[in-house]
């Protein structure tokens, strides 16, 4: 699903996060960001997603597949810095039950609009798998959520698509649907995560952090897991990270974020060949050492690390 | 290890002094505090009630409108005039007079209750963290026991042998709210007593009873001096209702419970009468808990640097039984 | 199971020393018992007798001895003063007292809780302060002052809006049960606005922290909204810590509740209760006080098993580590 964001801007309270980004994702788009932590990248996410605190304020646009859920159309008729230049971007009209209440401040869409979104249209792999996973539901429960948000499905349909789900990401139904996460291990709460966010066949899926919480030979499965099942489903994809290496294994383009802006942008392969700002050679040299660590002689070619890009 | 007690020390304020100028530092860390929670609304208003009630209490030791016993049979329930600004009670005693002298009764009562609720509540703590497993496993699961018997009930134990006094609030509620401190306060310790600073510290020699001091409770006393607050506005309304039921502060002695008591007689007759007493302790016990509130705000190392309104990161609080075990 | 079983040993310990504590309390009465029980004009003789009648000469083992094995037979004694037997008396005003406190905690969970959600859920900061500064008030009101202001307002007869009866329980008890409920309504109110507000603090502040944690947001991305995972998933999941709070609450609110129990002139325990220990009626006492006591232990228990069978985390039993960054 094609994303735009023209000069996002947030603030939670009076401290700005995230200070004018511009991006893009086309159609089957795999887009990463990177930054240390307070670069604001995660807040970039949850703004998507219409998951920012209270208290957090946007500005600036943001816009799913030509629809604006945040900013005034001011917003894409000026400055248009993307080509497709199309101005003609409809805002969606509140529904009846949605109060009048719109998300927060900066936004175009009420909760109730943007949940319909959630789930079914946006899929969502959180950093600590532990602490989303709902602990009170079992893994049957957890993974037919979206499905029962948003499709009259019968018991049966559900089930059968929760199974199918569950191994496509290489859990055995029959062993996990009545178990609760906590016990589970990290890498089955990711799979888990990752059926949650991909049964509805969802048109973009972005994924936070989803491998910081696991081990290195876990984190490479993971990536490697959610690339493929993204790919097959012909879905976009919007990876946030600090780690380059992971960042290579996922994604073909990828923005450099520091202190909420974008420092570097450009292919992921070339700014891990040739990176230019100070902040992406740090980031490419502490993947480099950590990966080298982690399993050594898979880090001796770039070409190789960059090796997903399509 | 250097950097583990030096984050802590940014992250906690009014933490940890490690070495000498202890004194200093504290005092410092004290006034920080302090000028934050007066730079916040509600901190700022519960100092200003707080100071004034302790204004108020210091003078009417020496000074009262009117001496306490001065009744007047042909002057009772009278309406507020000149003479007796908020009236007389059902003895023509000058209703001023005797809140400003509760006003001292109850001061005194509120810093009882909170000195007896952080020395036991502290005793308590010490069990909970120790490192001996049996020790800490029982005190845990005793506070967890005892915390359900009603203060009322302590206090009416103690009233059989002690009758009505003092005594009976502050022992009462100090035991009471010295377990609440306890079940508050263990995490944050527990936290402290199992930092890598802590762990060094004993490593080389250091006492538990030092660990305890230099840093265990300096760790954990923004949740304490938050609890300890709030318990001193419980005390408050706890200090009416023992008094109302005859087993706290004894009759002749003036107090807010006292004056709130003789108003209930003839409430019916003159329900002016019940408005002033009972006015004097919400506030008072409001701006308690809002000194608690902006300690709490103050203290909070999420909050260090943010403005104050960022009412993102709402500390409320209460922070009741973060699951202990 | 060995949180079960430590749980439950600590329990009988407990119940076993206050046993002792409330004996050893009423028998370190300053002078002599039984001359005060007999009253100021008794002779030297009826003094010898009622000290015999009452076992008071025999050692102080032995009576403690008698009195615990007559309470395993349920056998509470009588009263020295009424003559009636206090089982009894307790069972009859169980029937006040006990509705009481249920309506009280019925009326603070239905207001309190859906408030503390409310405020947990507002995004506004105006209508944020505005939850905490209604919570904060309605917590500092002392129980006697509003009992008072509600029987200005409502009390049948001399309120402003007479809608309830203001004083005593029907004399056909429950077999009248719209006016036992009437009379009840009014206390219940007075002695439930303090646990409302602190519910709804509780609640606030635990939903926050829920509204602030991954499964909330999880709820969220699989497309709930806000209001909807809170609810849902969030409530759920603070569900374990209400509990305590709750059982905390119910501990602390008997002050009111005896405090209403005397404004409202109800015929409950807690009345029965302070007229006994003004008179001094050592059995009584001794017996209502051990009972009463080893009732909220018993609620202590209770609550800290629901709170052990609710908490995910816990029952799951697979408490692995690193749970939460």
């Amino acid at each position: 699903m094609g994303v735009e964001v023209r000069n996002l801007r947030i603030t939670l309270g009076n401290a700005p996060i995230v200070r004018g980004v511009d991006f893009s994702i086309g159609q089957g788009g795999r887009v990463g960001l990177i930054g240390p932590s307070g670069s604001g990248k995660s807040m970039i996410a949850k703004a998507l997603l219409g998951l920012l605190p209270s208290g957090a304020r946007v500005a600036g646009g943001i816009a799913m597949e030509g629809v604006i859920l945040a900013g005034s159309s001011a917003d894409w008729t000026t400055g248009g810095g993307h080509a497709d230049g199309s101005s003609d971007h409809p805002v969606p009209t509140l529904a009846d039950d949605d109060d009048g209440l719109l998300l927060a401040p900066g936004y175009a869409v009420s909760d109730r609009w943007m949940a319909g979104l959630r789930g079914r249209y946006v899929g969502t792999v959180f950093q600590n798998p532990a602490a989303a996973l709902n602990p009170t539901a079992t893994v049957g429960q957890q993974v037919a959520l979206p499905l029962k948000r948003h499709f009259r499905l019968s018991r049966a349909e559900r089930r059968e698509r929760v199974e199918r789900m569950l191994a496509k990401v290489g859990l055995d139904p029959a062993d996990v649907m009545r178990r609760y996460p906590g016990q589970l291990s990290g890498g089955q709460q990711q799979r888990v995560g990752i059926a949650t966010a991909l049964v509805a066949a969802p048109r973009l899926i972005i994924a936070d952090e989803p491998t910081t919480a696991l081990d290195a030979v876990t984190q490479r499965q993971i990536v490697d897991l959610l690339v493929s099942l993204v790919d097959d489903a012909g879905a976009s994809l919007l990876f946030i990270t600090h780690d380059f290496s992971v960042l290579a294994r996922a994604t073909t383009r990828c923005l450099v974020l520091d202190r909420g802006r974008v420092v570097e942008s450009g292919p992921t392969a070339r700014l891990l060949a040739e990176p230019r700002e100070p902040l992406t050679r740090r980031l490419v040299t502490a993947a480099r050492t950590l990966t080298l660590g982690a399993s050594p002689g898979g880090m001796d070619d770039t070409t190789d690390f960059g090796g997903g890009a399509a | 290890m250097i950097g583990t007690s030096k984050r802590r020390g940014s992250a906690v304020r009014g933490g940890p002094a490690v070495c000498g100028g202890r004194a200093a530092r504290a005092a410092g860390a004290a006034g920080r505090t302090l000028y934050a929670v007066w730079s916040r609304g509600g901190g700022r208003a519960a100092l200003i009630v707080i100071g004034v009630w302790t204004a108020v209490a210091l003078v009417s030791l020496v000074w009262t409108p009117w001496p306490l016993l001065a009744t007047d049979g042909y002057h009772t329930w009278q309406a507020p005039s000149p003479a007796h600004p908020l009236g007389t009670d059902g003895t023509g005693a000058d209703v001023l007079s005797w809140l400003m002298a509760g006003a001292a009764t109850d001061l005194a009562i509120a810093l009882l209750v909170a000195l007896v609720a952080a020395v036991w509540g502290t005793l308590l703590i010490a069990a909970m963290v120790s490192r001996h497993g049996a020790l800490a496993g029982t005190a845990v699961v005793a506070v967890d026991a005892l915390i359900s018997i009603p203060t009322v009930l302590l206090a009416l134990i103690l009233a059989v042998p002690l009758g009505a006094s003092v005594a009976v609030v502050v022992c009462a509620c100090g035991f009471a709210y010295g377990l609440n401190l306890a079940r508050i306060a263990r995490p944050a310790a527990l936290l402290a007593a199992r930092s890598a600073y802590v762990e060094s510290a004993l490593a080389n020699g250091a006492s538990g009873m030092g660990v305890l001091i230099r840093h265990i409770l300096p760790n954990s006393l923004p949740v304490i001096a938050v609890q300890l607050s709030m318990s001193a506005g419980t005390a408050l309304l706890a200090e009416a209702g023992l008094t109302y039921l005859g087993v706290g502060v004894p009759s002749g002695v003036p107090s807010w419970g006292h004056s709130l008591t003789t108003s209930v007689r003839f409430v019916t007759v003159y329900p002016a009468a019940v408005l002033w007493p009972g006015l004097v302790v919400t506030v008072a016990v409001v701006a308690l808990n809002l000194l608690g509130d902006a300690l709490r705000d103050a203290t909070d190392p999420a909050a260090v640097g943010s403005a104050p309104p960022a009412d993102a990161v709402e500390p409320d609080g209460t922070g009741e039984v973060r699951d202990g075990r | 199971m060995r949180f079960l079983a430590q749980r439950l040993m600590l329990f009988v310990a407990a119940l076993f020393a206050l046993s002792v504590l409330v004996f050893a309390a009423l028998r370190i009465l300053p002078g002599d018992v039984a001359a005060v029980m007999a009253g100021m004009n008794a002779t030297a003789g009826q003094v010898a007798r009622l000290r015999t009648e009452l076992g008071l000469d025999r050692p102080l083992a032995a009576q403690y001895g008698d009195w615990l094995a007559a309470l395993l037979h349920g056998d509470l004694g009588v009263s020295a003063f009424t003559g009636r037997s206090v089982t009894a008396e307790v069972a009859q005003r169980a029937q006040v007292t006990f509705p009481l406190i249920g309506m009280t905690m019925a009326l603070a969970l239905t207001a309190g809780i859906p408030l503390g959600c409310a405020a947990a859920l507002a995004r506004r900061p105006a209508v944020r302060g505005a939850f905490r500064l209604v919570a904060i008030v309605a917590g500092a009101v002392p129980a006697l002052w509003s009992g008072l202001l509600l029987i200005l307002l409502f009390a049948r007869g001399s309120g402003l809006v007479g809608l309830f009866p203001s004083q005593g329980f029907p004399m056909g008890g429950w077999r009248q049960p719209g006016a036992a409920f009437a009379s009840l309504t009014l206390p219940a109110v007075a002695s439930g606005l303090i646990v409302a507000a602190s519910l709804m603090r509780h609640t606030r502040s635990a939903l926050g922290e829920q509204l602030e944690g991954g499964a909330v947001a999880m709820g969220m991305a699989c497309g709930m909204t806000r209001t909807e995972a809170a609810l849902r998933i969030g409530l759920r999941l603070a569900t374990p810590q209400l509990v305590s709070v709750a059982g905390l609450t119910l501990a602390q609110m008997v002050t009111s509740v005896m405090v209403v129990e005397n404004l409202f002139a109800l015929p409950g325990i807690g009345a029965m209760l302070v007229t006994d220990v003004g008179n001094r009626d050592l059995i009584a006492v001794q017996s209502e006080l051990f009972l009463l006591a080893a009732f909220f232990l018993l609620v202590g228990l209770l609550v800290d098993l629901a709170h052990h069978a609710l908490d995910p985390r816990l029952a799951a039993g697979a408490d692995r580590e690193g749970g939460r960054a």
